[in-house]
């Protein structure tokens, strides 16, 4: 039997799928209202942002044991990051829709707030759940919101090409700096989050992270801020190389959610400060099985 | 307010004895019919020492009801060709054909002869789980009664797999079947391989921990970390099979260095310490009343052993006459020799085994081995004394227990008598707080060993050895394993036969040793609660031999690796199922020490399941069919199924030419149960057992102990010094010789005043090289085996529960190696290895743990199961496919011990 | 107030699972599933080896993280200390058991066939499906409806075998102690006084109301 934390096969794809989705979308959101006021046209993006949110949502319902009561999930707001995520969604869903459909810039910036929110409570949702280490350090919360908006803002890249003009606008103005920083503070965040857990999660967990931080360097870092420099340096190219940026950004993200979330997810495990003295023998020392260095 | 309990409305009282350690008492909740959980029975938790709780293996009788893989109806096989690789083709049948086909059977054998040309007897039968079948069975050993003889010798583990040395010695010194610790007084136990923890049953792990709470110091000395040894304050991984050299250093460190404050008035007193012993190994003896001497310090001379008012030399030379009685009819007459006392003769004896000798064999630091005899010796608390039930006794809170491989087969006579010893030189024996014997089996009467305390001439306890003088000695085996012909010590009791040398039963069957007569075949064998096919050694001989016997009937749970033999397989009604009072409390085997004693009933917690029968049912049935009912009457009359029917003050004997049904047998049992409690005064019946469970009368405390009676009747334990055993030696080697048979020398060279030392390793190294023509050295480990609390005895390994929790327990499920012995090798945890020992491979997953002696490896419990459903899933390798039926590994006593010598191979590697 | 914890006395247990055992006939709980369990540890390398029998199970923490993210309130705290799930509400998102640091949570979404598939329910199976559990959060209970039957019969849980969760009941080792750590005179409160304990990832600070005494004082 294994004392070690053990993998968790709870939440499976459709959960990450949620994670993926809904950091996506809410990310979109937020990145599409930000650029609005930056005079891009971004309110089609509203109606994707909310399509991804509504997805991930979707997933869950499939995922959880009893959907027919799923309604139940708004009963906690007063704890529950789940039931806050749920009734933010609530907020998030139509405010999305209603600004792709009145082309409303000040519907989408309510909606941003909406899917910052969103954000922040699926951050939340890992952070709390305390049986799994690579999730509940307080590190995960600004890498979960950073990648959302990392994925977001290389939605925006992918697809801006659908509006005419956008991708000239990201790069003349202030557009490719914001992506840039956010793969910077993406970055960042991966790096503190990894640093959290050194020495204090499972050692199965440090070498999932262990292995996936060559991609997340090169494919999450490295290869967007090659690409948007490139960019930057070749006008004609723009489109493309925006777009490849811009999936590279959001591929990272999926990746290191779905790194997270399903590999990474490994339980506490079992742990005992002390052996029993046994009779008239004496206590000895306790363990911590599967932990690379005893807390 | 009050609501129905969520324990539930119905709960019925039972037993379980699914394991020697019981009987335990419980409920089982019923729901509309249905059992849906078992539950102690706090009813009894004031009068059981277990508190009326149940351990895990019973929680696996309710899947044990409604398990699909039963088999439900009688079944006969069409296949006549019998074989592992044989479909037998079991088809239903009725209970009258098959019935009716057992009946023709056995009247056929009445009416040719009970004895076949060898003089052994036609029928056969076998059980499993050191007699607790006999609890299950209901009246059926009033049927066998009823057609005896039969041949019990078939081994389904017995002698092989059982404290056999312990057994044997352990009621020829000290009328102790099983030798336990007064745990719940015991200080200080040094455990040599004793797995109590998995194998003590409720009551001993109840007990040890209680003792562990106030303090106990436990050291257990295993070549594994078992159970017992994680709940034990110190582990000494000792090599295995040196336990001996261990033991004997300790007494060398007592005689040698501590002598002075040994118990010398019990040795003295209670001993035959004293006894002087002439020239020729015999005791020197009064001419006239040929009483053995002692030399008496108060008149500075030899007087016989019982004078009144003597203070008897324990030490030192003297220049005596006398004569000394050796085997047969030898005699010596002797004029101013000299001799020593018993004592002085063990001083001598232990010299040479120091713990510096002791440590090198044992590859144990020889500083710790010196440590425990010191802490033994300081705890003994010698000269202190108790009160137990208004009389003074010694309190000595000190016991060494023996586990098995230790107390079996070759080396086990040494550790017996080591263990004894020790108790013995602080006064340990049979006293509060140390060494306590419990239930016999060999001495009668079996319902109490303070009863069977009976002095000899040379003062004694006296012993039913088997006769080796030249007219009484049974010259021809009357059973197969030649019990009475080869071991004297076996007795001749209803255990005898199961205590001899069962698997010379099963090597006969290939090839008999010389001068001696080709075993026959039983014509009819009754199996029941029993797997030799999977539980004996050499696993794959036994499965073929299996398949020659003519016509074997199975009493059948479910499909099995025997029963796939059988002719005729019966589905009894299992534990929750059928109907039965046994015997409870008093002193029982292993811890079970009660306050009380009495009965308890057995009853069908809900519907049998498909067309069982009780077990009573089916006996009866068998004997009107067969045309013995009257003798099988008589039989429970004369208390064949647990009480006498009829006795000088209560008389429910049954009408012995009409077959009673189920019910009306148990109440008359049950009716006398009472009276024999009450004196007669009482006479429930089974309404009563049904409701309560249970019936029982206090049972006092100095019972536990033999000092009692031992000092009223002025009888001494045969200690150190084994002059019986001596002549008994020498007298059956005669006997042996003079028919020309020499293959049993190594065995009576045992037959040692004061036990010899051997290198047990080279013992098995050396058998081995000589029988398979092998280099030791291909096979560079020890593999030995270990108690799964979870299924030992249970027949449960089809019980998906017991399965389940079994898992939690890390050295379940295959072959335990340690962790960096394994790293040098190259392997890891979950890999898939072939065993191979010199007679054959098995294969199963490795198992890597740090508690384990690098050169040895551990298989747990007895799987291997290729028919059995369910568990012909496990995977599970055991040692009984790797461990070879030999005569040179045979003990006098008749045994052997679970030890092999294998190597390892990878085959896979781990899953992921 | 009152808050009843389990007490394990580690020096007493042996790891036979009588009490996974009990837990499993009195839940009835589904295969491969248990409440309660013995692991078995082994700490150190060879010659220097001890092993330690070590029970878990739901903590019935003080600072449950279970019902801090439920979305629901299914699995809420009483006023005992039990954390207790209405199975009714119960949406099966799994989440607690996300949270749950001891792994003492479980989802079974097909009725119990210990045999398998090929079998079908037994009869006991069928007899006590708890049906209501399907494909909703179940764990240890402290045997809630013993506790709620006990304290409105007179009856002191931990003490009275009716009022006391079955794994404490079978412990063949007593080993296992039930009890009000909230009453100075309880049996439990009893033994933390004498013994040296811990409690499982105390570093997590759940305020977990499993204690292991592992030393005499």
């Amino acid at each position: 039997m294994m004392l070690a934390p053990t993998l968790q096969k709870r939440w499976d794809w459709r959960a990450a799928g949620n994670f993926i989705c809904g950091g996506s979308g809410s990310g979109l959101m937020i990145m599409a209202a930000l650029l609005s006021l930056l005079g891009l046209h971004a309110s089609g993006y509203a109606l994707p942002a909310s399509a991804l949110v509504a997805t991930g949502l979707g997933l869950v319902w499939l995922e959880i044991g009893r959907p027919l009561r799923s309604m139940n999930v708004f009963r906690n707001p007063r704890r529950s990051w789940m039931t806050r995520e749920g009734l933010v969604a609530t907020v998030l869903l139509p405010l999305g829709a209603l600004a792709f459909l009145s082309e409303s810039t000040p519907l989408l910036i309510l909606g941003a707030v909406a899917a910052a929110l969103f954000l922040y409570a699926q951050a939340r949702i890992l952070h709390m759940a305390k049986g799994i280490p690579a999730w509940r350090t307080d590190a995960i919360n600004p890498l979960i919101v950073s990648t959302g908006l990392t994925e977001g803002m290389g939605l925006v890249l992918i697809f801006a090409g659908l509006v005419q003009g956008n991708v000239a606008a990201l790069f003349s103005g202030y557009g490719w700096i914001l992506a840039l920083a956010l793969v910077f503070l993406r970055g960042a965040a991966w790096i503190n989050y990894r640093y959290s857990l050194a020495n204090n999660a499972p050692e199965a967990t440090l070498q999932v992270l262990d292995r996936a931080h060559g991609v997340i360097a090169l494919l999450g870092v490295a290869a967007p801020i090659v690409l948007l420099f490139l960019g930057k340096s070749y006008p004609a190219y723009q489109l493309p190389l925006a777009a490849a940026a811009g999936f590279f950004m959001v591929l990272c993200g999926w990746f290191c959610k779905y790194q997270i979330i399903l590999r990474a997810a490994y339980s506490q495990g079992y742990a005992i400060s002390h052996t029993p003295a046994r009779g008239g023998g004496k206590p000895g020392p306790g363990l911590k099985p599967g932990w690379r260095l005893p807390q | 307010m009050t609501t129905e309990s969520p324990t539930g409305k119905t709960k019925i009282p039972t037993y379980c004895y699914q394991c020697v350690a019981g009987p335990d008492l419980l409920n089982v909740r019923v729901e509309d019919g249905i059992a849906t959980e078992v539950q102690p029975n706090f009813d009894a938790a004031a009068v059981t020492p277990a508190g009326g709780k149940v351990c895990v293996k019973a929680f696996g009788l309710i899947q044990k009801v409604y398990n699909p893989h039963r088999i439900l109806t009688p079944m006969k096989r069409t296949n006549p060709n019998k074989g592992r690789d044989q479909d037998p083709k079991f088809v239903p049948i009725s209970w009258d054909e098959a019935l009716d086909t057992i009946a023709n059977k056995v009247k056929q054998i009445q009416a040719e002869g009970k004895t076949d040309e060898a003089g052994y007897p036609k029928i056969a039968a076998s059980f499993g789980g050191g007699g607790t079948s006999t609890y299950y069975m209901g009246t059926f050993p009033a049927f066998l009664s009823a057609i005896t003889p039969i041949d019990m010798g078939f081994g389904s583990g017995q002698g092989v797999k059982c404290y056999h040395s312990e057994h044997l010695y352990g009621e020829l010194w000290h009328r102790a079947f099983i030798v336990a610790p007064d745990t719940p007084k015991c200080d200080y136990i040094i455990s040599f391989g004793m797995n109590i923890e998995a194998s003590g049953g409720v009551c001993g792990v109840k007990r040890h921990a209680d003792a562990r709470d106030r303090g106990v110091k436990r050291i257990q000395i295993e070549p594994h970390l078992s159970q017992t040894g994680a709940a034990s304050a110190e582990w000494v991984p000792i090599k295995p099979k040196t336990d001996p050299a261990f033991m004997f250093a300790l007494i060398h460190v007592l005689l040698h260095e501590q002598r002075e404050r040994l118990d010398k008035v019990f040795l003295r007193d209670r001993t035959g310490s004293p006894y002087l012993v002439a020239p020729n190994g015999y005791y020197l003896r009064d001419p006239e009343t040929q009483k053995p001497l002692i030399y008496d310090l108060k008149r500075t001379q030899a007087v016989p052993f019982d004078t009144p008012d003597t203070e008897p030399a324990l030490e030192g030379q003297y220049v005596l006459s006398g004569i000394e009685l050796g085997a047969d009819d030898d005699r010596w007459e002797h004029r101013d020799i000299k001799v020593t006392t018993a004592f002085e003769k063990l001083v001598e004896h232990m010299k040479p085994f120091t713990p510096l000798w002791a440590g090198r064999v044992c590859d144990v630091d020889h500083k710790i081995i010196r440590r425990i005899a010191l802490e033994y010796l300081d705890h003994a608390r010698i000269g202190e004394t108790i009160e137990v039930d208004g009389r003074t006794m010694p309190l000595r809170p000190v016991a060494v227990t023996l586990g098995k491989t230790v107390n079996n087969g070759w080396g086990g006579y040494q550790c017996c008598w080591a263990r004894t010893m020790l108790a013995v030189l602080v006064g340990a024996l049979e006293v509060p707080g140390g060494t306590i014997g419990t239930t016999v089996r060999i001495n009668r009467p079996a319902s109490d060993r303070n009863d069977s305390v009976k002095l000899s001439e040379d003062g004694f306890l006296a012993y039913p050895m088997n006769p080796t003088d030249k007219e009484n000695w049974l010259a021809t085996p009357d059973v197969r394993n030649a019990n009475r012909t080869l071991v004297p010590l076996v007795g001749n009791s209803a255990w005898s036969q199961a205590l001899g040398p069962t698997h010379l039963a099963w090597m006969q069957q290939e090839k008999g040793p010389e001068h001696w007569p080709q075993a026959t075949k039983p014509a009819l064998w009754f199996v029941y609660r029993t797997n030799p096919a999977v539980s004996f050694w050499d696993t794959e001989q036994i499965t073929r031999t299996i398949a020659t016997f003519p016509f074997t009937v199975c009493f059948a749970y479910t499909r099995d690796e025997t029963n796939h033999m059988a002719d005729i397989l019966l589905p009894d009604r299992t534990d929750l199922e059928g109907l039965q009072l046994i015997r409870v409390g008093g002193t029982k085997f292993i811890e079970q020490f009660w306050d009380h004693q009495g009965f308890a009933l057995r009853q069908p917690v809900t519907e049998p399941q498909g067309d069982t029968r009780d077990f009573t049912w089916i006996s009866t049935e068998l004997a009107k069919r067969c045309g013995v009912l009257e003798q099988y009457n008589k039989a429970l009359n004369r208390g064949a199924a647990g009480v006498a029917l009829k006795t000088d003050y209560y008389d429910f004997s049954l009408d012995v030419d009409q077959a009673h049904d189920v019910e009306t047998i148990w109440e008359a049992n049950c009716r006398a149960a009472s009276a024999e409690i009450t004196g007669g005064k009482e006479s429930q019946g089974l309404d009563y057992y049904k409701e309560k469970g249970y019936r029982l009368t206090g049972f006092p405390r100095i019972k536990w102990y033999l000092t009692a009676k031992m000092e009223d009747e002025g009888v001494r334990y045969e200690l150190p010094y084994q002059e019986t055993l001596k002549r008994v030696g020498v007298q059956l080697g005669r006997r042996l010789h003079e028919r020309g048979i020499s293959w049993w020398d190594e065995q009576l060279e045992e037959y040692a005043a004061l036990p010899e030392m051997m290198d047990f390793q080279a013992l098995w190294v050396g058998a081995l090289e000589r029988n398979f023509g092998i280099n030791i050295s291909d096979y560079p480990f020890w593999l030995v085996t270990s108690r799964s609390m979870q299924y030992a005895w249970g027949g449960n390994v089809s019980i998906q529960m017991i399965r389940e929790v079994s898992k939690n327990i890390g050295t379940h499920g295959g072959l335990v190696m340690n962790t960096g012995q394994a790293h040098k090798l190259g392997l890891k945890d979950g890999d898939r290895v072939e065993i191979t020992s010199p007679l054959s491979a098995t294969r199963g997953i490795l198992v890597t743990r740090e508690g384990i002696r690098p050169d040895t490896l551990m298989l747990m419990g007895q799987f291997d199961h290729w028919a059995t459903p369910f568990a012909k899933e496990f995977d599970v390798p055991s040692m009984n496919a790797l461990v070879p039926m030999l005569l040179d590994l045979t003990d006098s006593s008749g045994s052997g011990a679970d030890l092999a010598r294998v190597k390892i191979k990878k085959i896979g590697e781990a899953k992921k | 107030m009152t808050r009843y914890v389990m007490v394990a006395d580690i020096n007493r247990c042996v790891g036979c699972q009588t009490c996974t055992a009990a837990c499993k006939h009195t839940n009835a709980t589904a295969p491969g599933v248990q409440w309660r369990k013995v692991l078995d540890f082994e700490v150190g390398s060879y010659p220097n080896v001890r092993r330690a029998f070590i029970p878990v199970g739901c903590n019935h923490c003080l600072d449950a993280p279970c019902a801090e993210v439920c979305p629901t309130q299914a699995t809420y705290k009483r006023p005992d200390g039990i954390i207790a799930i209405d199975y009714d509400r119960c949406i099966g998102c799994a989440y607690c058991i996300q949270a749950c640091p001891y792994q003492a949570r479980n989802r079974v979404d097909i009725p119990n066939k210990a045999y398998g598939k090929a079998f079908g329910q037994m009869k006991h199976e069928q007899k006590v499906p708890h049906s209501e559990r399907r494909a909703v959060a179940q764990k240890c209970t402290f045997c809630v409806e013993r506790i709620d039957y006990g304290t409105a019969n007179g009856l002191i849980p931990g003490i009275d075998p009716d009022a006391t969760p079955a794994c404490a009941n079978s412990c063949i080792a007593d080993a296992l102690t039930f009890g009000d750590i909230e009453d100075p005179d309880s049996n439990v409160s009893k033994l933390l006084r004498t013994h040296e304990y811990f409690q499982m990832h105390a570093e997590l600070e759940t305020g977990s109301g499993f204690y292991y005494l592992w030393e005499r004082k």
